[in-house]
Order: C-alpha cells, then sequence, then structure tokens
C-alpha cells in the first residue's frame, strides 16, 4: 500500500491519496482513495513512470517523471505538476506499522466479509484473522505477531473506514 | 551529382537535411560539438567528426574548422542548415575558395540581403513596395526629426544587421524618439557588432507573410506561394501555416510576382524567403530576404508535395529546378507548430534537462522533424526549439482539427515545453477564424484553463508515479528493464486475495 500526499504547485489544496494493491489477482489491480473518493483501477506500467490506467473501462495512457519532491503527471495531453509534501507509507510499511501494534485495523475502507477468529483463541502470527472486501477486491488482515485474540470489534457485513480497530490481541511470547 | 555533403549544423535541422541525403544515396556527414556527441543528428549521420573548442563560436560557428575537415574527408558540398553559418558571406565565400560547393545563394546575393539597408534600396529600385522609412542608417536623432515627423508616428527603429527582434524600439512619439535610437544602437551593437539603426513607419495589427522562393543557374525562379507567419513570440514565428487565411488568390499572384521579380533582382539561386509584411487593407510592404531554407519550409513542402532539400542539391549541382511556375501547385492547407523547451508562464523562459518521456504523435498527414528523443539533453548552449510538428489537411478545418489532436498526442517531459501553451493558441476562436496579426500574443489572453479540479486519474498515475526514484538520480538510457523499476514487485508484505 502507498499513502502519498500531493500539493499541486498552483494550489495550497492538498491530496491525500492511497493506493493499495491486489496482489493476488496478478490484474494490477489498485484501490485508489482519496477524500471521499474511491476507484478500482487497473494500472499496467511500460517502465519508468509510465504506463496505461483502466478506470472504470476507460483506458488512459499516462507518463510521469519525479525530480526529488516535484512529479509531473501527463494525462491527455496536459502536463499537471506536485509537490510531494508526505510519503509515509512505503512497501507495505503500513503494514509494518500494523505489525508493531497489538491490534488488527482495516487497511482499507470496505466490508468484513468473514471473522477467522474469536476472542481467547490461540493464533500464529501472520494467520489469517478478518477477510474484508472493497471494491470487488478482498482482502486479508493477517495476525501481526503470536498471541490470544483479546476482542474482535467488528462483525461480518459491516462497514469499516481505514484505520479502524478491528481486533486486538494479547501477544504471547514463544 | 554531389556524392558526400557534410551538414555544418545540428538539431533537428540537420536530421531533416540527412533524411533526404541518404534518400538519394549520398554520404551525409556531421559534424558536432562535445555535449552533442550523442545527439540525434550525430546518430543518423553516417559519418561524424568532432567540431575541437568548448563555446558555440569556436564549433558550429568556426568555418575555417569546418572547411578543414570537409577537405579531410573529400566533402563536395555543404549543406548549411538554418542559424549558424547558413547566411555569414564569408563562409560562402571560403567553400568556394576551397572547391566545396556551398548550398545555397551566392556570398554576394548574403551580404546583400544580410545588410536590410542594401535589401530595401535593391527592393526600392526594382520597384517593389516597401515600408515608409529612412533607408539610410540614422545615428543621431536631432537631425532627422523632421524626416521622421513626416513618415508619422507610431515608428519602429531598427537594427541595419538585424533580426530577430534585437535591436527594435517601438517609438509612439518624437519625445522618445532619442532614447529609442540609443537603445536600440547599445542592443544592436551588443548583439550584431554593429550599430548601425534605421526608421520604419510601424504598421498596426500587420501580418506577417512570405514568400518561399528558389531560382537556379539557369536563370529560373519560380514561387512555391506563401506562408502566413504571424504567431509569433519575442518576435520569433511559432506558428506558421499555407495558405494565409488573409489571401485571396489576386494578392497571392501579386505578392509572388513581386518576390519573384525581387529574386531575379538580386540574381537569386537556390531557396529564399521574401518576408512581406500586409497590412490590415491587404497592402503588402517588403520586409526582408532570408536567404536560406527556412525553419517553416515544411509547411511549404506539405502543401506543394515537394522536397525542398533535393531541389536545392539539384540546383546547387548546378541543375535545373525540378519544377516550373506552372506545374507548382497548392493543395489543402499546411500548419506548422515549434515544439520549444520554454515555460510560457514564465514569459517564454527556456527550460533545460534530461528528455525522460518523448513520445511524438504519429498519424497519417502529421509529421515530426526532431532533433532529439528519450534520453536527450537540453542544454543552455543552444537554441530551445526541439521539434516542429506539421499538419496537412484539405481544408484549414482539417488541419486544426490535426494539429489540436496531434498537439495532445505529444508527449514531452522532463523539460517544459510549449505544447499546451500552442494548443491553447490554436483552438483561441480568434486564430480558429484566422484573424492573425504580429501581436496576437499581446492582443489575446491565451493561458492555460483554469486547474479547477484535477481529475481523478491524475491522482492515480501521480500515486503510481511518486514510487518511483528520482529522475534525477537514474540513469534512464541505463536501466531499460521496466520491471525492476516497478516499485509494486518489490515491496508489500501484506496480503490481498
Amino acid at each position: 500500500m502507498l499513502s502519498v500526499t500531493l500539493k499541486p504547485i498552483h494550489s495550497d489544496d492538498n491530496f491525500d491519496i492511497t493506493l493499495s494493491q491486489d496482489n493476488a489477482s496478478g490484474n494490477n489491480l489498485f484501490i485508489f482513495q482519496c477524500s471521499d473518493t474511491h476507484h478500482e483501477v487497473r494500472v499496467d506500467a511500460t517502465g519508468h513512470g509510465a504506463g496505461c490506467l483502466n478506470l472504470h473501462g476507460k483506458t488512459i495512457p499516462f507518463y510521469t517523471v519525479k525530480q526529488g519532491n516535484e512529479l509531473s503527471v501527463w494525462v491527455e495531453g496536459r502536463i499537471y505538476k506536485f509537490d510531494i509534501v508526505d510519503q509515509t507509507a512505503q512497501r507495505g510499511s503500513a503494514v509494518a506499522q500494523q505489525h508493531s501494534g497489538n491490534e488488527i485495523k482495516a487497511a482499507m475502507p470496505g466490508t468484513i466479509l468473514q471473522i477467522n477468529a474469536k476472542p481467547g483463541d490461540t493464533i500464529e502470527a501472520d494467520q489469517s484473522i478478518i477477510i474484508m472486501e472493497s471494491m470487488k477486491m478482498e482482502m486479508s488482515l493477517t495476525s501481526p505477531r503470536k498471541g490470544v485474540i483479546a476482542s474482535i470489534t467488528c462483525e461480518p457485513g459491516d462497514m469499516v473506514s481505514m484505520g479502524d480497530i478491528l481486533a486486538t490481541l494479547t501477544p504471547q511470547d514463544d | 551529382m554531389f556524392r558526400r555533403v557534410l551538414i555544418a549544423n545540428r538539431g533537428e535541422i540537420a536530421v531533416r537535411v540527412t533524411q533526404t541525403l541518404q534518400q538519394l544515396g549520398i554520404t551525409a556527414v556531421s559534424v558536432y560539438a562535445q555535449p552533442d556527441r550523442c545527439a540525434m543528428h550525430v546518430r543518423q549521420a553516417d559519418e561524424a567528426y568532432l567540431l575541437e573548442g568548448e563555446t558555440t563560436a569556436q564549433t558550429y560557428l568556426r568555418g575555417e574548422n569546418i572547411i578543414a575537415i570537409a577537405k579531410a574527408h573529400n566533402i563536395d558540398a555543404i549543406h548549411p542548415g538554418y542559424g549558424f553559418l547558413s547566411e555569414n558571406a564569408e563562409f560562402a565565400q571560403m567553400c568556394q575558395d576551397n572547391g566545396i560547393t556551398f548550398i545555397g545563394p551566392s556570398p554576394e546575393v548574403i551580404t546583400n540581403m544580410g545588410d536590410k539597408l542594401i535589401a530595401k534600396k535593391v527592393m526600392t529600385d526594382a520597384g517593389i513596395p516597401v515600408v515608409p522609412g529612412l533607408t539610410v542608417s540614422v545615428k543621431d536623432a536631432e537631425t532627422i526629426r523632421k524626416d521622421v515627423a513626416n513618415i508619422g508616428y507610431p515608428v519602429l527603429v531598427k537594427a541595419a544587421a538585424g533580426g530577430g527582434g534585437k535591436g527594435m524600439r517601438l517609438v509612439a512619439s518624437e519625445n522618445e524618439l532619442a532614447d529609442a535610437m540609443a537603445a536600440a544602437q547599445r542592443e544592436a551593437k551588443s548583439a550584431f557588432g554593429d550599430d548601425r539603426v534605421f526608421i520604419e513607419k510601424y504598421i498596426d495589427k500587420p501580418r506577417h507573410v512570405e514568400i518561399q522562393i528558389f531560382g537556379d543557374t539557369h536563370g529560373n525562379v519560380v514561387h512555391l506561394f506563401e506562408r502566413e507567419c504571424s504567431i509569433q513570440r519575442r518576435h520569433q514565428k511559432i506558428i506558421e501555416e499555407s495558405p494565409s487565411p488573409a489571401i485571396s488568390s489576386e494578392l497571392r499572384q501579386q505578392m509572388g510576382e513581386s518576390a519573384v521579380q525581387a529574386a531575379k533582382a538580386i540574381g537569386y539561386t537556390n531557396a529564399g524567403t521574401v518576408e512581406f509584411i500586409l497590412d490590415q487593407s491587404g497592402k503588402f510592404y517588403f520586409l526582408e530576404v532570408n536567404t536560406r531554407l527556412q525553419v517553416e519550409h515544411p509547411v511549404t513542402e506539405f502543401i506543394t508535395q515537394q522536397d525542398l532539400v533535393h531541389a536545392q542539391l539539384l540546383v546547387a549541382d548546378g541543375q535545373a529546378l525540378p519544377f516550373t511556375q506552372d506545374s507548382l501547385k497548392q493543395t489543402g492547407h499546411a500548419l506548422e507548430a515549434r515544439i520549444y523547451a520554454e515555460d510560457a508562464e514564465r514569459n517564454f523562459l527556456p527550460s533545460t534537462g534530461t528528455i525522460i518521456h518523448y513520445v511524438p504523435p504519429s498519424a497519417p498527414y502529421v509529421r515530426v522533424d526532431s532533433g532529439v528523443s528519450t534520453g536527450s539533453e537540453v542544454t543552455v548552449h543552444y537554441d530551445p526549439m526541439l521539434a516542429k510538428l506539421i499538419v496537412w489537411g484539405a481544408t484549414r478545418e482539417e488541419s486544426l482539427r490535426r494539429m489540436s489532436w496531434a498537439l495532445q498526442h505529444f508527449v514531452v517531459m522532463g523539460v517544459t515545453t510549449n505544447i499546451e501553451f500552442l494548443r491553447q493558441v490554436i483552438e483561441h476562436p480568434a486564430f480558429q477564424k484566422g484573424e492573425l496579426h504580429t501581436h496576437f500574443l499581446e492582443e489575446h489572453e491565451v493561458s492555460p484553463p483554469p486547474d479547477s479540479q484535477t481529475p481523478d486519474a491524475v491522482l492515480i498515475a501521480a500515486a503510481y508515479g511518486s514510487k518511483q526514484s528520482s529522475h534525477q538520480m537514474t540513469n534512464v538510457s541505463s536501466s531499460p528493464n521496466a520491471e525492476s523499476n516497478n516499485p509494486w514487485l518489490t515491496g508489500g508484505s501484506w496480503r490481498a486475495f
């Protein structure tokens, strides 16, 4: 997952964006989220920051250039320039954060599909605890460490926001 | 015909000339300064030789070194392109003295037409209309006050040796005359080493209309119709077209005949351009003769279906022109836009850097004359023109649509370019209606559409692009493997199903 804050150079409105990949699908599918907007989008890279989006059926070639903190994006004959204000979560570091605590949080906004554990269960690290769905993409939320489930704070069918705590656990050392 | 031709130039025009040479089976020999060792014009040439030296004056402008290379490598003829040595009579003479054909007019013609005052006098004598003014060089404002008053303000002060708007001043009233002249003289002195200036009546909202001429050594002189080049920024053309939307067939014939008459009056051979100013009432005045192939020659090539470089080679070789006035037809409409590395939002300040993405449009009746590609360095050393985009259509409307499409599909990233600006000009209602004049860009506010909302697709692409390593840190040409650059394939410890 990627979180990035971008500021258009001609404006003061920041965009807080997250882009989450559906690794397993092999289709380069991503969930894009920015404020209240969500999209499922396919991104096919052609290299060097260029590629083609498929956004609800519309194909949109793009080219990007990153020079330091400046990012230029070519889409449909226009070039948009941004400053990269903040780029905290790179290459799964959001998950690393998630793994560091004793909480299992929603990694994206969506719906809880299935709960694979109940309070009191002893679980292994990386064990699938909750399966959620967002924009037709399923995601398994795994245990950050070995431990015992202390609480489950969601039910199948619940709509959750990104970062919501869905379960807590008591760590257990080997 | 020549066997080996050296091109004393760089960039898109050197590439353009190389293409015709190679198509004719002639060996194309390029020369290059050190920063250009991997440039497009070097890569496309059959042979390339280094010009020793640091500055442009020591390399592309040093005629004797180029002649030495030509002699060392058995060159038959030199094509000078435009700019650099193309209108340098000394260089043309040097070629002649060394038994090398200079592909252009004679040194005498270059000398005479290079001097705006002599040119104006020759044209006046030949009965070609010229802009009212003082055709003698003037030093002192006091002595000419009365004469200038007779011409009538506003007037323009222009450099005799000038071009490109350098040493030019607009004078609205008599009390500005002395200061304007002094400023123009200073500027002319530093730009051309020649502080002679002259005075011309200022024409309001003039159009720039020029006639392509061609002469051979057998006494044939023809014109290849007009190009309107009214869209200019900083007195330099950026959009050209033919036919001009302002010209009737009668006026076209009159201007064409005047240009041929002018060419005959000076014994012109090879390709040249007679530039005119056309006022709002349809009166035209001689401006100058450019004794070279013009940047905008592809416009004429499209509407006449001729290869002007080929014709230049034939004429330089002593052969007759491959066309006659009667065989030349002006078919359809052609439009050219010059792609510059410059920032239209910052007073067209040149932009430098490495071109990271370069994807020119490709379609029927779309031509791109380019001097760069992905990985090219755009430096402060040379003109920031990267490429020319030329389109043809059966009608002006068709070529306008095609040009809009082509600009929208022309990707240049890594340096700032004027591509979006050109599209705004082309799509401006006044341009669409053909209401052109040389101050079009000052009169019309051509500004980008407001960034009201950033499309989601842009944000997705931006987020995706933000993950790549900075382009300044990576050498583009050495990392061709897209997969290894794909951050999504390397990270991510969480799983999704």
